[in-house]
């Protein structure tokens, strides 16, 4: 089976040996429009070695609410009971939730927006990792928590701050301010056993991202929905073309100067290069949902995918963005609630499994979700609900082990009865970090497990460094 | 063996024995020969044993000359002239039995016409008129044109005289056109062969005339009329025609084939007599004839046409239509008016592009305004006002006068820069980078004035004008920003402010409400030359601050100790708006310790007795009632204590050496506003806060890498502003701006490697407005873009900022904190910002949504000169510093861009204004 899936890729790589030669040509001839700023050594792009994977991070900005995602219906230590009792007003109907099996033999709930998951999950290419947040190091109940004071280097900073908790999901680093994120950490680790012959950055952020996609070395390649911005003034004017060429390697010893050119050819050199790989690739048959914005960053990845091989990267790392889960209030409205956002989530994630599939590289492709902290387990008085800690994540790929709900899904008990509530409104501590999620990702990507620690620096305070959701 | 001896053999031998009906087959059947040609038969006998046949034409055997000959072996000659009976009867009878016999009919075609030429000749590509002359061409003649690889393709005839047929049709490329004429029920002439030009060829097409042919572009053809006998020569129709009136004259050929036409006219002519102009001849009736006056007498111009009616009297170029009757018309000279100046405003030239508006009198079409004996451009806007543009690079003073063809008014004496100028052009714009929102022409006069010690007093004394009040919404922020940068006096202010403002930054991303925003960023304004004390406690105890950071209803330990204050504020306070996390240097840079390691300076618990100081306090009661606990914010008044919230143990806080009166420790028992002041006086008094504001100042208004004794200059100032008085803004800013290093780059050629920042999108946009002049107001649509490069304003995604001030630019070496949000996607979308606002408009006033106008007018009028273009570019954004490499680029640009000057000065723009060079100030 493993053997299969190699020669597979191996037929596709000879396919696309040919079809990058023939793209090759036509990027260069473009590329002259602007001038020699479009070159690049063509042959180069295939010494990339190994079979290609590729991490999407889904990232779901506002603090998802996981306890509506994924509720227990009948559970070995709690039922829809419990769940209703302490969601109460926004407690959705029992007979609503869509049922999905663990393999300990628990049924919970998916939120009814999203069958499309219901069906991933239950095809074994879903799974779930439940409570999962920022730790330092591990605590296990809040007297663990209440034995350190706010601000210890051993809680993360900031708990509940946004921007604070968005920092360190994306780099994280828990403590402090980082200049990097995981995901470019990630990619400098393995440039060189992978992306040596890159063409184009193997992060690229399709969706307001900043942190998560730089590395030391690793420049994240932008690409929005409507795909990759050229130069629009210049055109067939001859004149402008050869005053921007002139420009970008007019050296005039200034650094400052020098750096902004440097990124300014980047940016004609990188949308160059993809818009011409692009636009020789066959169109992605998959259809995506209309006017659904993740969608929409999702399909430009898949496309980006789909000309990997041009772009010279047996590696590449993608981040996709979906606002508006801080809900505060009114978290069940069908129009600016939770509702519609994980009905787009759901659908989204579905093209985009649909066109790994199309691709051939549904094995090779692994997207999940992040968010920077998940909400109370009980409502505010605006049926919303407030910043909280640990929450439920989505792992979707072919090679996830999926049908199953990994960690350790809370208690949804609130004050003294729940050993995880650190604001007695139920504000839970993860009892799965971050960096045992980013873990579990890595090694699968192709990172060692002794290595780890250049791409999640206090990977070691946890013993578990392997999920177990990626085969 | 002959041909009918052949045939004769062939017949026999398909006779075969057999018994078969008796009968002759004449082929060929029913075929056509044209006048004169011969056509030979053969007859099929079958079934009889002599196969021999007599032939007959027209029923005679052997013919006659009218129906045409045939001869014993079947040659038939067809007559010279059509006969009556056509088609003609060819029959052939057996001569072993009479009564077996074969019949065809044979159809005589007219003799075809006979070509000797075609024109033009070669034949050009494209839309096509050919004219072939020879004889015989009779009405509905058809010309076929053969050409490899197209084949035959018949043209459209479009006249035929009995000597020359003229078509039409569409030429392609190709080596030889080949061509040929037939009549109706003709056969085909004979061939010519043409060869097809390459490009650059067109056709003329002189109908009634001669000159056809082709040619190529810029080529004087002479053409002359060809009037039939009873035919008078009127005028020529078509372009080009260099006298329209003249029988005989010349085309100058386009870029394209165009046909001109010889009208004539065969009824009775009328003679028109033009004095003092051309036109003159005979023409018919209604005839509409071109008059143009002639070159006035020296000292006079043209007045008016009189003597019959013309189209406009006025016009010394004007159209007659021929009465029946011989007529006169006068073109009428006068002296010409001498223009008087009585104001020119401004009074006084700046450097750079300028405009000039005169008044006065007798301004008339062509008046010309000359500066310096410089013709300027020149917009006659009314008979008493003009509109002149030009470039001035010059000091001193230069005569301005105007003229009417030739006749100069009075001269006035035009001051050419300030009077007395205090610093140079280039030095007032390079300082008015780091000091407005870039230089205008009206600030750069000022400064000029003023000098730069006399402008900052003046803007320091000068009232804050920049407000938010009344704006809509949070989408408004953005727009308002930028119209009060572009078009506000308090620009220092607002540039300070805004530097504030990413230092001890607040955001909508969390405020959320305009309501919130606007008083803090007023503040700011207000407070941005008061000391930094007044500043750091205005911005504490401001609601959208206590919104923001969570000071605001931020209570006191609980009775169990559960839960502690928020050390939001009481870390960022200290971490981002005062002190740093390590200690500094006066010039900036860290302490170390023994072991070459940074040295805190603070730890976990000093925040958390910081978070203490910062407790008990909510916000202002709307209505002036009692103070209520968990209020909900209101953003009109600064926070107040509510004392029962408020922590009263002992406070360990920043521990140096404090002078006198200034706390480590606070007591117990104190209230919240003693805490908090004291508290605000530990933090201030810290000796980190110098270095660590002086330099990221430094950073906002002058360059990414300042040295550390620049730092430390300025912090020294910071420290004592000479009168003993710590964080006087006003000395800092003056000591910031008026240091050497950021005075170096005022001339030319100063440049040191690590100079400059990055223009932050915010200040590149309002920069490229001010130093066009252009119009802005609070409806602009620059939101969006600012937002899409990452600085919607006001709205930073957190405490952070937009960038930090330690940001490294990845592989350059070197920091640069703009460049954290100049990535390789929104540096593209900064040029196509540019091309957006000046790429493809064919209007000189380039709008941007509603709020925005630019009049690239003045760019045009010098656009007809690439030097004087780029020289103006440069002395408008570049200061006139410009690298002579850089104005080499831009040059070629310029120079290359052929769509005209409106695309030159576009051109010219976009190259300069997306150049890395610009983009980074120096």
């Amino acid at each position: 089976m493993e053997l299969g899936t190699i020669e597979k890729k191996e037929i596709m790589t000879m396919k696309s040996r040919r079809d990058f030669l023939r793209i090759g040509v036509n990027t260069l001839t473009a590329a002259t429009a602007v001038g020699a700023i479009g070159k690049f050594s063509a042959m180069n792009a295939w010494a990339a070695t190994g079979p290609y994977q590729a991490l999407v991070c889904v990232y779901l900005s506002g603090g998802n609410d996981g306890h509506n995602m994924l509720a227990p219906i009948t559970t070995s230590q709690q039922n829809y009971t419990a769940y209703a009792a302490a969601r109460q007003g926004l407690a959705i109907p029992q007979a609503s939730l869509l049922q999905i099996g663990t393999k300990k033999g628990d049924t919970y709930g998916l939120n009814p927006m999203m069958p499309e998951l219901q069906s991933l999950y239950t095809a074994g290419k879903a799974a779930i990792l439940a409570n999962v947040g920022m730790l330092v190091i591990p605590l296990p109940d809040k007297n663990a928590f209440n034995q350190y004071p706010a601000g210890s280097p051993n809680l993360p900073v900031n708990l509940f701050s946004h921007s604070d908790q968005t920092s360190q999901w994306q780099s994280a680093q828990p403590n402090g301010v980082s200049a990097t994120g995981w995901g470019g950490r990630l990619a400098d680790f393995l440039a060189g056993s992978y992306n040596s012959a890159g063409q184009f950055p193997a992060v690229v952020n399709n969706g307001g991202c900043g942190l998560y996609c730089t590395g030391a070395q690793t420049l994240p390649g932008v690409v929005p929905s409507q795909g990759p911005a050229g130069l629009t003034g210049v055109g067939n004017n001859v004149a402008r073309q050869q005053g921007i060429q002139q420009l970008l390697t007019f050296d005039n010893g200034l650094q400052l100067v020098q750096a902004a050119n440097s990124i300014q050819n980047r940016g004609v050199t990188e949308a160059n290069l993809l818009n011409n790989a692009l636009a020789a690739a066959p169109a992605l048959q998959t259809v995506f949902p209309s006017g659904n914005q993740l969608g929409n960053q999702l399909k430009m990845a898949a496309r980006i995918i789909g000309v990997r091989s041009q772009l010279g990267l047996g590696r590449q790392i993608f981040f996709c963005n979906l606002g508006g889960f801080d809900t505060h209030s009114n978290q069940l409205n069908a129009y600016t609630g939770q509702t519609p956002l994980l009905q787009q989530l759901s659908q989204a994630l579905a093209a985009f499994y649909n066109a790994t599939v199309e691709l051939g590289v549904a094995q090779n492709v692994t997207a999940f979700t992040a968010s920077e902290f998940g909400r109370t387990v009980m409502p505010n008085g605006n049926a919303g609900t407030d910043h909280a800690w640990g929450s439920h994540h989505i792992i979707l790929g072919g090679s996830v082990l999926g049908g199953d709900i990994y960690g350790q899904y809370p208690m949804l008990t609130t004050g003294n009865a729940n050993p995880l509530d650190v604001t007695g409104r139920g504000s839970l501590i993860p009892t799965t970090a971050v960096d045992q999620y980013a873990a579990t990702l890595a090694q699968w990507f192709g990172v060692a497990q002794a290595n780890l620690p250049a791409v999640l620096p206090n990977v070691n305070n946890f013993a578990a460094q392997n999920l177990g959701f990626l085969g | 063996m002959n041909r009918s001896t052949c045939i004769s053999v062939l017949a026999a031998l398909v006779v075969a024995p057999a018994l078969l009906a008796q009968s002759i087959t004449v082929s060929p059947k029913n075929d056509s020969v044209v006048a004169g040609q011969a056509k030979q038969y053969a007859a099929t006998v079958t079934g009889l044993s002599n196969t021999s046949v007599n032939w007959y034409a027209g029923g005679v055997k052997g013919g006659n000359s009218t129906v045409g000959t045939i001869s014993s072996a079947g040659l038939y000659t067809a007559p010279l002239n059509l006969p009556a009976q056509n088609p003609v009867q060819i029959m052939a009878r057996s001569q072993q039995s009479t009564n077996v016999a074969g019949a065809t009919y044979i159809n005589i075609l007219a003799k075809g016409p006979t070509i000797s030429s075609v024109s033009p000749n070669p034949i050009p590509t494209g839309n096509l008129v050919v004219t072939i002359t020879g004889t015989g061409f009779l009405a509905g003649a058809q010309v076929i044109e053969t050409y490899a690889p197209y084949g035959s393709i018949a043209l459209t005839t479009t006249s035929v005289t009995p000597t020359s047929v003229t078509a039409s049709g569409w030429q392609g490329t190709g080596t030889t056109a080949a061509f040929m004429v037939k009549n109706p029920g003709s056969g085909w002439s004979n061939t010519i062969y043409v060869p097809i030009a390459t490009s650059g060829y067109y056709n003329l097409s002189v109908v009634g005339g001669t000159g056809t042919g082709t040619y190529t572009k810029g080529t004087v053809v002479p053409i002359k009329a060809t009037p039939a006998s009873g035919q008078t020569f009127q005028y020529w129709s078509g372009p080009n025609v260099t006298d329209p009136y003249s029988a005989a004259t010349t085309v100058t050929m386009s870029d394209q084939s165009i046909t001109v036409t010889a009208n004539y006219t065969t009824g009775p002519t009328y003679s028109l007599s033009v004095v003092n102009g051309s036109g003159s001849g005979n023409y018919a009736q209604g005839t509409v004839i071109s008059i143009k006056a002639g070159a006035p007498p020296a000292g006079q111009m043209f007045q008016s046409w009189t003597g019959a009616t013309v189209a406009s009297a006025t016009s010394p170029n004007t159209t007659i239509a021929m009465p029946a009757a011989a007529t006169m018309v006068t073109a009428n000279f006068v002296s010409i008016p001498v223009p008087t100046m009585s104001t020119v405003s401004p009074a006084i030239i700046p450097t750079g592009i300028y405009t000039l508006t005169i008044n006065g009198t007798n301004f008339q079409t062509g008046t010309v305004a000359t500066l310096g004996g410089t013709p300027l451009s020149t917009v006659v806007v009314s008979a008493s006002q003009l509109r002149a543009t030009g470039l001035n690079s010059a000091a001193g003073t230069a005569n301005l006068f105007v003229t009417n063809s030739g006749v100069n008014s009075n001269a006035i004496s035009m001051q050419l820069g300030p009077l007395n100028p205090q610093v140079s052009y280039n030095a007032a714009r390079h300082f008015l980078q780091q000091a407005a929102f870039g230089p205008s022409a009206g600030d750069t006069t000022n400064v000029q004035q003023l000098g730069i010690q006399g402008w900052l007093t003046q803007q320091f004394n000068a009232p804050k004008v920049s407000s938010y009040a009344g704006i809509a919404n949070q989408n408004s922020f953005t727009p308002q920003f930028l119209t009060n940068a572009v078009t506000n006096p308090d620009q220092l202010r607002q540039r300070v402010a805004f530097a504030l403002s990413q230092i001890l930054v607040t955001s909508i991303t969390k405020n959320i409400w305009t309501t919130t925003t606007a008083p803090f960023e007023e503040m700011l304004m207000a407070d941005a030359f008061q000391n930094y004390r007044q500043i750091l406690s205005d911005v504490t105890l401001a609601p959208a601050m206590g919104q923001f950071l969570d000071m605001a209803n931020n209570a006191k330990a609980n009775a169990n100790g559960t839960i502690l204050p928020n050390e939001n504020y009481a870390r960022e306070v200290m971490q981002l708006f005062t002190i740093g996390t390590a200690m500094l240097n006066i010039d900036g840079t860290r302490k170390l310790d023994a072991n070459n390691a940074a040295i805190p300076t603070y730890d976990q618990n000093t925040i958390a007795n910081f978070a203490k100081v910062f407790t008990g306090w909510t916000y202002t009661p709307p209505s002036g009632g009692a103070v209520v606990w968990g209020s909900y914010i209101n953003p009109n008044a600064p926070m107040v204590p509510y004392p029962a919230m408020h922590d009263t143990t002992q406070k360990t806080l920043l521990q140096y050496a404090t002078p006198p009166g200034v706390l480590t420790v606070l007591p117990a028992g104190q209230s919240p506003q003693a805490d908090l002041d004291q508290a605000i006086d530990n933090i201030f008094y810290h000796p980190n806060v110098a270095p660590f504001v002086s330099r990221q100042l430094i950073q906002h208004l002058v360059k990414s890498n300042p040295t550390p004794a620049y730092v430390q200059r300025v912090a020294q100032v910071f420290n004592n502003n000479g009168s003993g008085v710590r964080g006087d803004m006003q000395a800092v800013i003056t000591a910031i701006l008026l240091d050497p290093e950021a005075r170096q780059n005022d001339q030319p050629g100063m440049t040191q490697t690590k100079d400059g920042h990055l223009q932050e999108p915010a200040l590149f946009v309002a920069g490229v407005l001010r130093a066009l002049g252009a119009y802005i107001d609070n409806t602009n649509y620059f939101a969006y873009e600012l937002s899409n490069m990452s600085q919607d304003v006001y709205n930073a995604p957190s405490v952070f900022n937009y960038f930090s001030p330690g940001y490294q630019i990845p592989g350059a070496g070197i920091g640069g904190p703009e460049f954290q949000i100049y990535t390789p996607y929104s540096a593209i979308y900064r040029d196509n910002l540019i091309s957006n606002l000046f790429g493809a408009w064919n209007n000189n006033i380039a709008t941007y949504g509603p709020g925005t106008s630019i009049d690239l007018t003045p760019f045009v009028a010098l656009a007809g000169t690439p030097q004087t273009l780029v020289d103006a570019l440069d002395l408008t954004f570049t200061g006139g510093t410009a690298r002579s490499g850089l104005k080499t680029i831009l040059l070629n640009a310029v120079t290359a861009e052929s769509g005209g000057n409106l695309r030159r000065a576009q051109t010219g723009l976009y190259l300069l204004l997306s150049s890395s060079y610009y983009n980074v100030w120096n």
